[in-house]
This record gives structure tokens, sequence and C-alpha cells, in this order.
């Protein structure tokens, strides 16, 4: 079940560092932390086992942050911290806070945040792979892993291409992770625009 | 104005009369960031008129968003179409507007979102929505501020909780624990965090959490505080005692919002009252019923029995010589053989309703459905058979014998008191004719009702109403017949009981301390009636007087003595002061020397009652005495008991060899006579010969002698 070669694969983690990396840097400057990242790694799996995945990593409840990108190809970038941390971080950027669960104005500076770290991704990937892209404004859930992949409403077997990387802000100990979600229609496409990058590179 | 016919007329109409009551701010920039629209709700939150507006690049009205995150956002919109969203949370005011416009005292508090819009000529623009979260802020605040509030209740109540020594817990009115402090967890072994939200239901078995909230109820519906006692079992397994106290927590008015618990460690507590009401009605040295008990539990019965008519027996039981044991082996061994009858008494098969100690060496027992006075029978047969068998205390055999008596309800009495008294004469009926048995009641008895009270209240008056009286018996040589000598025996005549014999009222003399005033007075009579005799030529004899341990202790006893003597001008050798074996015995070194005193001062000294104690004869060498008196026990059987003939036979000849005068008491046969004669007993003194007789009657028998009833 190989939908991208190798190469294209080592490419896509290379856009991505490069993204996250920008992200990281408005992050940084806005929480004054230093912001660490892993390599991002690359799975083609089915959406339930995706879930899954996120469930082991972040937690049973999450909380989101989503953008929905429509045109050359589909695809959902999510990004997920831990319930417990969101608060962190939203102390972090606001200040301290005293309330236990995030208010409907802190889930909004979070989304603020989530914004901001998604548009570095985004805007990175679709500066190099080229493309027209519609996206939408982010939103955020606190939810299972499982209602935040939709698996209510979509197939469970249906095959994604789950991509996501770690961050860390070190003083604060808060752990995120971002993944964009393509459906399987959306890949070929996806490849196809790598391709095209690679051949660009190589010259 | 008419509303536009056409379309796209229509269409722009209506879209521009949006525009004007949309709730939010609206502008909308060019890629030069030149304004496009600029809506009235921004003319009214800035007090900038579309017309001054329009055309403007955004950044030329307010040069301050430059740099800003707003701007950013703007650019990123126009340059790669992606869309911002700017929270308030984090960009206080970007743009400045107000709600005050003319003052500016009161600046919007925004959320704006930045959208790119993309146009057919390749171009985009920036759509700038401001909503005005002013009024969400404010809420917001004041939730912070609430739970802020809430943290810092919740703080101080902890600390309140965690300040109370006792265990304590707070609950919601739905019955939920909501905190519970540090004793709470040790006791219960269950911390906040593990009960917090948790009902007793899920904490308890059924029946613990069905009571706990019939009491939380309780409170909940009276509105008042509530305490009870109850037991608890702590997770280590032991039972507790807790006082608990329940209260309702009120918010500012007067609804209750949740319940207060405090529960007070008060096992010890409890264990002092059990203590208490254990020495209320219990007997500590054997721990049996005491005489509260029994009345409490005879009361019952009684009330019981005449419902059913039913009949009681009472038994009441006295031990024999029971104050010999005490004073020969002392209290402890005293105490050891009140414990072992008490246990004998608790445990025989012919189970008794209650078995109560009374006083010192007495105790009732009560029997219910008594049908004859015959069911008695085997249970009093068997009490004595059981309290008769032999004790080993501090390594010795003891025997003791007791005495019963039986009173039965209703014939012998109504009330628990003429019962009980009915039981005790019976009882004396039972020591005057030779103790180890048992009597029934009988009316005749009652006659001599000498219960304790009235005899010590009687006794503090005898001496000066002249109640007291002494009689005489005479003492005679068994060789020659003639009368050597005779024992003052002192005898109280109550004038509503009759004549008292000193085995009744002895002992209460003793412990009243009457006996001092009672000795001398004694002393003093038997003195001055001797030197009566003396002087109306009857034959010189020495007097004997009984001497109680009590008279012994006190410190001018041989004063006393000495000035009786002195007062009366009687011949000390005419006085002869008998003392028991076991006083003597009790303490040995204290008394040779007292008896050492006496005999300087020239009176006779007798040690009476030989034989029934323990005494020594090295210490018997020691004593300088003149008589020996044999105990009545062992001549009453001489004749019968072989053993009794033997200690008898050989008491004689000890004395012999120690040169003492040897006198049998309780002479009452001829065959007991005979018997020591051939054994060579030197005196005699009982019913045989004469019985004890007032002054007058001794005087005459003094001066006719006994006219040969030895020989006879």
């Amino acid at each position: 079940m190989i939908y991208i070669t190798p190469l294209q694969q080592d490419v896509l983690t290379e856009i991505f560092n490069i993204g996250i990396g920008r992200a990281a840097n408005s992050l940084s400057l806005m929480a004054m932390d230093e912001v660490g990242l892993t390599v991002p790694s690359i799975k083609f799996t089915t959406r339930k086992k995706a879930a899954g995945i996120l469930v082991t990593t972040a937690g049973e409840v999450v909380c989101s942050v989503m953008q929905r990108l429509e045109g050359t190809f589909n695809a959902d970038a999510i990004l997920i911290f831990p319930q417990a941390n969101s608060l962190e971080i939203v102390k972090l950027m606001v200040g301290d806070t005293t309330v236990q669960d995030l208010s409907e104005l802190e889930l909004e500076a979070l989304c603020e945040i989530g914004n901001i770290i998604l548009n570095a991704c985004i805007g990175t990937l679709t500066n190099i792979l080229g493309g027209e892209f519609n996206i939408s404004l982010p939103s955020t859930k606190i939810d299972t892993c499982w209602a935040i992949l939709e698996l209510e409403r979509r197939s469970h077997d249906e095959v994604v291409m789950l991509l996501y990387i770690d961050f860390i802000m070190e003083t604060r100990k808060i752990h995120g992770h971002l993944a964009i979600l393509q459906d399987i229609v959306s890949i070929p496409i996806f490849a196809k625009k790598i391709e095209d990058y690679l051949s660009t590179v190589k010259h | 104005m008419t509303i536009p016919q056409d379309f796209s007329e229509r269409h722009a109409y209506l879209a521009a009369e949006v525009l004007k009551v949309l709730p939010v701010g609206l502008i909308v920039v060019d890629s030069t960031e030149q304004i496009l629209v600029w809506n009235e709700w921004l003319e009214d939150a800035s007090g900038i008129s579309q017309q001054q507006a329009l055309n403007l690049k955004l950044s030329e009205l307010f040069p301050e968003i430059k740099n800003g995150r707003l701007y950013t956002a703007i650019y990123t919109a126009l340059e790669t179409g992606y869309p911002s969203l700017l929270s308030n949370s984090l960009n206080n005011s970007p743009l400045p507007l107000y709600l005050d416009v003319p003052h500016e005292k009161c600046p919007i508090q925004q959320a704006i979102q930045v959208i790119a819009l993309n146009l057919p000529d390749a171009t985009r623009c920036a759509v700038i929505q401001i909503s005005d979260v002013t009024s969400a802020r404010v809420r917001e605040d004041t939730i912070v501020k609430q739970a802020r509030d809430i943290r810092n209740f919740q703080q101080r109540q902890n600390a309140l909780l965690r300040s109370i020594p006792d265990i304590a817990w707070l609950k919601d009115t739905q019955g939920r624990y909501i905190s519970v402090n540090d004793k709470f967890s040790a006791v219960y072994g269950m911390s906040t965090q593990e009960v917090e939200g948790k009902t007793d239901r899920d904490l308890y078995p059924a029946a613990q959490a069905e009571h706990n909230e019939l009491t939380d109820r309780a409170v909940l519906e009276s509105g008042t505080i509530k305490r009870y006692d109850e037991s608890i079992a702590a997770h280590d397994g032991k039972i507790r005692w807790v006082e608990i106290i329940k209260a309702p927590i009120f918010d500012d008015g007067p609804k209750i919002v949740g319940i207060a618990g405090v529960a007070r460690d008060i096992t010890e507590r409890k264990a002092t009252e059990e203590k208490i009401h254990f020495l209320a009605h219990y007997d500590t040295l054997t721990e049996i019923p005491n005489r509260f008990m029994l009345f409490e539990r005879l009361t019952q019965l009684l009330a019981q029995a005449r419902q059913d008519n039913n009949g009681i027996a009472i038994i009441y039981v006295d031990l024999d010589r029971f104050k010999t044991i005490n004073d020969t082996l002392g209290h402890t061994a005293g105490d050891q053989l009140l414990h072992a009858v008490a246990d004998r008494l608790k445990n025989s098969n012919q189970k008794a309703d209650i078995v109560a100690r009374v006083g010192g060496d007495e105790f009732v027992l009560a029997l219910t459905d008594v049908k004859l006075p015959a069911d008695v029978k085997p249970v009093a047969q068997e009490i004595n058979e059981l309290i008769c068998r032999p004790y080993v205390i501090d390594d010795q055999e003891v025997v003791i014998t007791a005495s019963l008596g039986i009173s039965i309800f209703p014939q012998d009495g109504e009330d628990i008191a003429s019962l009980v008294k009915n039981a005790d004469l019976a009882m004396y009926r039972v020591k005057q004719t030779g103790r180890n048995g048992y009597e029934y009641f009988t009316a005749d008895m009652k006659v001599v009702s000498l219960d304790r009270l009235t005899l010590e209240t009687g006794l503090r008056h005898a001496l000066e109403r002249n109640e007291l009286e002494l009689h005489y018996q005479s003492q005679v040589d068994l060789n020659t017949g003639a009368i050597v000598g005779a024992e003052a025996q002192i005898r109280w005549n109550h004038p509503q009981l009759g004549v008292i014999y000193p085995d009744r009222f002895i002992n209460i003399a003793e412990e009243t301390g009457l006996i001092v005033p009672i000795g001398e007075w004694v002393l003093t009579t038997a003195c001055r009636q001797n030197l009566a005799w003396q002087k109306a030529d009857l034959p010189i004899i020495p007097i004997a007087v009984n001497l109680s341990a009590v008279q012994l202790l006190q410190k001018n006893f041989i004063a006393m003595v000495e000035k009786c003597l002195a007062d009366t001008q009687m011949s000390a050798a005419c006085l002869d002061l008998e003392i028991t074996e076991t006083v003597i015995m009790r303490d040995v070194n204290s008394t040779i020397g007292m008896l050492d005193e006496l005999k300087k001062i020239g009176v006779k000294l007798s040690i009476d009652d030989f034989g029934i104690g323990y005494s020594s004869l090295s210490y018997l060498k020691r004593f300088p005495i003149d008589y020996l008196k044999i105990d009545r026990s062992f001549v009453r059987d001489i004749t019968t008991n072989a053993n009794d003939a033997a200690i008898t036979g050989t008491i004689i000849s000890m004395a012999k060899q120690l040169n003492l005068t040897v006198v049998a008491e309780g002479v009452e046969t001829l065959d007991q006579l005979k018997f020591l004669k051939l054994h060579k007993c030197d005196q005699i003194q009982g019913f045989y010969l004469s019985q004890p007789m007032n002054s007058e009657d001794f005087a005459v028998h003094l001066k006719n002698g006994i006219n040969g009833a030895l020989t006879s």
C-alpha cells in the first residue's frame, strides 16, 4: 500500500520541517519560549487507526484546532493538544488564569494560536507545491480523537495520509501534535505535486 | 424611497442596507490596503464617517496598527489568501474603537477575523470583520472572579476542615461528599479525591448508608443541628464510638446548600461510661452484680412474677467464719476466696436468675418459676455442697461452709426489702443452729428482726440507754469440780428486738468503732462485778473478758486497762484477758510486745478459740499466756469425729508441755466431759455444767458450786 515513494516522503518531511519551523518561530515570538520539534512522520492508514495513533500520543479527549484546505487537493490540517496542555498554552499566551476549564474566550485564543501554526505550515506547503486553495477559518473543538477525525460520519476504513509532528515548548512541558489528513482521492495529485517540486529541485 | 425592481440593483440596495444594520464592524481593503467598505457600526464605534474613511489606507487612518498582528493578518490574507483570526485574549483592542466615542473611556474589546476575498481580476481584497466581545469579556471576567472566589472559599473551607482535630466532612444537599479532612482520611482510609462527588451509598454498606441518609435528611428538613452517638468501623477494623454533629450549611440567605459533619472520637469516654455502669452495677471484686443491680433485677422479676402469678425464691448466702479466714490468711486471700465462691455460685448447675454479692461475705440468689418451696431445696443443697468443696488459695487448702436462708415470693414478703430481710433472718437461724445448711423463712423468725441498719443505729444508743448487760459463764476445774473462773459475755437487751447476742453486733461495733467505748464498759463492768462478788465473800476467781482486735490497735489500750484496774480497785490477778488465736497471729511481733506489757501489769492472759487458726508452736512458746481455750468446734465433735478427738488430745498435751492451763469451751454432754477428763484437760466451760447467767444468778451459782455434776 505505497502511495508515495520514499523519496517523495523525504521531500514531504522536509517541506513540513520548514513549515513547522516557521510556525515554531511565530510561536516562540509569542510565547517567548523555545519550541522544540520532532522529525515529522508520515503514515498511510485508515481513519480509524489514525484516531488510535492520536489517542496514544495525545490522550482520549483532546483540544483541537482545524483548518480545511480545498482546491488542487483536499486536506484537513489539525493541531492537537492534550486537554491539560491546552490551558497551559493559553496561560502561556494570555497570562495566568484561575479557571480549571477552558472558557469560550480562551478557546478563541487557542484558536488563534492554532491559526498561526497551521497558516505557517499550510503556507509553506502550498507555496512550495503550488496550486489553488481555499482555506477555512480555524475552528476549535474539545472532544475525543474519534470525534475530531469525524469518525461518526466518515468511513472508518477510508485510507488517509497522517502526517504528524510533535512540538514541545520546553519550560511549560507542552506537547502538541500537528496532523494533516488527506483523503485518498487527493493523494495521487499530492504525489504529482511533490514529483513536480522534486524535478525543480533536481535542476 | 422605493426599493429598486431590477434584480442586480435590488441586490446592491439590499447589500448596502444589510451593511448598515450589521451588528459587527466590517472593513474591506484592497490589495493596497485602501478602504473600500466602512460600515455604520464602525462609524459609531470610531467616530469616523464613511466619507472620511473611504479611499484612505487603513494604516493612514490608524498608524498605530502597523507591525501589529492585525496588520500581519491583513497582508497574509492579501498575499496568500489565508484567513486569520485575532483573539481578544491575545490582542486586546487592535483598533481604537470605543463604546463612548467622544469620551474614549470605554474601549471596545474586539475579536477580529480577516478573510481574503479573491476577485475575478486575480486581485484580492481583505475582509476585516470586527466583533464586539466587551460584554462577553465582562461575563468572562465575572466568571473568572467567581471561580476565584469559589476557589478562595474552598481553600478557606479546606483550611478550616484541616484545622478540626476530629473527623470532619462537607456534603452537598444531594448527599455527595465535597471535602473531607485528614482525620477522616486516617480513620476511614479514604481521601478527599476518593470520596469527592460520591455518596454514602458508594462508600458504605447499605445499612450504614441508609442510616447516614436518614440523619442527613433530618438535618436538611429541619434546618437544625443534629447530634447522636454511634459506633463506626474504622478501616483498621477497630470499632470506635463517635459523637456525631451534623449542621446545615446555609447560603447568604435561608437556603440550605449542604451539610457539615463532625465526628468526635469518644471511644474512651464510652469505655469510661461503661466502666462507670459496671462499677455501679457490679461488684468489682467478684465481677458479679452488686446490691444495686440485684434490686434492679428483682424489681423486674417481681413485676413479671406478679403478672404471671409466679413464685420467686430469694436465697441469702452467708459464708461461715469468713472473718477467721480473712484474719488469718489476710485480705488478699479472703478476696480470692470470695471470688472463687462467686464463680461457683455463678456456674452452679441449677441456674439462678441472678447471683449478686450484697456484702462482705454475703451473696443473694434469685430463682424464678418457683411453684413450691420444695423446688428450692435442690438448689440450696447444691450451693451448700458447692461452697464446702476445698479451695486452694496461695497454695493452702481452705475449707469454708455457708449458711443459707430462703424466702419465697409472695408468701414470705411482697416487696424486695422484706423478702431479702426474711431470707437473711432464715440464714441467721442456720448460723444459730450450727451453720452449714439452709433454712426456709418462717413467721416466728420475724420476731428477731435484725437488719444491720437497725442494729447500727440502736447500738449507738445502747450504752447510754443501759441496754448492754454482762452475763457470766463459769469455768470449772475438772479435777476438783470447783468454779475456778468466769467468762463475761455481753448481751444487748434491745427494746424492740429482745436479747441480741454478740455474734450479731460485735462486727458492727468493730466496723463503726463503737467497740472502743463498749469494750471499756465491758472491762469496767466485769471488774466492778468481780470486786462486788469478792466483797460479798464469794470465792475469789479471775473474771475473763474478751478483747477485740480493734481494741488492741488502740494506742492507749494498756493505759485504759491500767486505769480501769485503778478505778475499780480490783486486783490485776483477778482479770483474765482473752484474745483469739487469729488476732494474735495477725501480727505476732507487736502482739507479743503488748502481751508482755499486760503481763507486767499482772493480769492473766488467755488465748481464745484455739485450734481453728494457724498458730505456730514456736510462737506459742513465746507468748506470756496462762490459759489456752480449745475452740468449741473441736469439742463439739470429739466423741464422734476421730480427727477432732485426736486434735483436741494433742492440743491438751502440748499445752501441758508449755505449762499452760487448758480450758475446753462448749462442753454440752457428759461424754465430752469424760473425754476431756480422760485427756487431762484442766478446766471446762459449757452448757453441760452451767449456761451464762446474769450477775445475781451467777452470785448464787458461785456460792453453791456445781454440786457434783462432775461425778454423776
